[in-house]
């Protein structure tokens, strides 16, 4: 990479207009070498958790180890193991006043020789906080990322969510 | 952008001249029991290390990666860390060390293609008045070990960091399609 050029680029900012049930980046260019989603939730109309799914792959093919904390004494970990997406926020993501939140890092997104490892950290001021280390159990470079809640509810109206990508 | 990321996205906006720039990476195409990041310039404020990775320890799920700087070997180092394996969350210190102890991450017995990932901050690396501290958010999902952590590390040394050095605990090797990449950060 020439020096003086940026190794991190936005490749796409989504500020929602209207409630939506997911958010799609489609189309991701394999050229770089780590993706990085930024969730910024404008409050749901529920209580679900946030999730990512990649090329549309709604097999039980996400697992996840996740340690929180709630601020109040009581921290915890647990797994999940053969899901249909991978929560990066475990937090409800309701709150009239606090927006959930999580940035995630999808490690060798385009590397057709292993799964994808993902790093997340999200919170949601009014109710905790968590760590996430996730793997998609499959080979494919990563073309598509959906962002939604883990029990269908709606996003708000400016809800943001950008992509960057991180160059090798 | 929709809101500040900190110094690490502002880098990138627009894709001009940039912040955050890669200095080297390397993806392994065979066994190498050790990476080395050498000569790192001092014209950056900081550093920050991302890489996948998984090794061939015989017989084990698991092994652990470990970070050095400036080759520094001696008892120099400590560490805190936060982890949660799937279980219980749990807080550990370690003193005098000859590393920056890192996590565990996938090894020969684990499930075919999977890596373990870190990304690693070393803040103010080339300040000559300060001892060095490394923050490493790391993780894996494995066959039957999980682990995700947030890990705090020192190296008690003023000197400026000019190498980087990422070893295995338990002298086993990174395996191929590892990979391992540095980036500065300008202040």
């Amino acid at each position: 990479m020439p020096a003086g050029v940026s190794a991190w680029t936005p490749l796409a900012n989504i500020t929602l207009s209207g409630a939506a049930s997911t958010v799609t980046f489609s189309s991701i260019s394999g050229s770089y070498r780590d993706l990085v989603v930024v969730s910024f939730i404008n409050t749901a109309t529920g209580t679900g958790y946030l999730r990512l799914r990649f090329n549309s792959d709604t097999g039980l093919n996400y697992n996840w180890v996740v340690a929180s904390g709630d601020g109040l004494g009581t921290t915890a970990s647990s797994s999940a193991t053969s899901q249909t997406g991978l929560t990066i926020n475990h937090y409800a993501l309701s709150g009239s006043s606090w927006r959930p939140q999580a940035i995630t890092h999808i490690l060798d997104y385009s590397a057709t020789d292993k799964h994808k490892t993902i790093l997340s950290r999200g919170d949601n001021a009014a109710t905790g906080l968590d760590m996430v280390a996730g793997r998609w159990a499959n080979t494919a470079a990563i073309t598509s990322v959906q962002v939604f809640d883990q029990q269908g509810y709606s996003f708000a109206a400016g809800s943001t969510f950008a992509l960057y990508g991180v160059s090798s | 952008m929709p809101f500040s990321l900190g110094f690490w996205a502002a880098a990138g906006a627009g894709g001009g001249a940039g912040a955050y720039e890669q200095i080297s990476t390397t993806t392994l195409t065979g066994t190498q029991s050790s990476v080395t990041f050498s000569s790192i310039p001092g014209t950056y404020k900081h550093l920050q290390i991302r890489a996948t990775l998984r090794a061939d320890r015989s017989g084990a799920e698991s092994e652990i990666f470990a970070l050095r700087m400036n080759s520094d070997s001696a008892a120099n180092y400590s560490a805190h860390v936060l982890l949660g394996n799937g279980s219980s969350v749990s807080s550990t210190a370690y003193t005098g060390e000859g590393y920056i102890r890192g996590e565990a991450f996938p090894a020969a017995t684990d499930t075919t293609n999977a890596f373990g990932a870190t990304v690693i901050d070393i803040l103010d690396y080339a300040n000559t008045t300060t001892n060095k501290q490394a923050r490493l958010l790391s993780g894996r999902f494995g066959a039957s070990q999980y682990a995700i952590s947030l890990r705090s590390g020192s190296w008690r040394s003023t000197t400026a960091v000019s190498s980087l050095t990422l070893v295995t605990f338990f002298g086993s090797n990174f395996v191929a399609g590892s990979r391992f990449t540095l980036y500065g950060i300008r202040g």
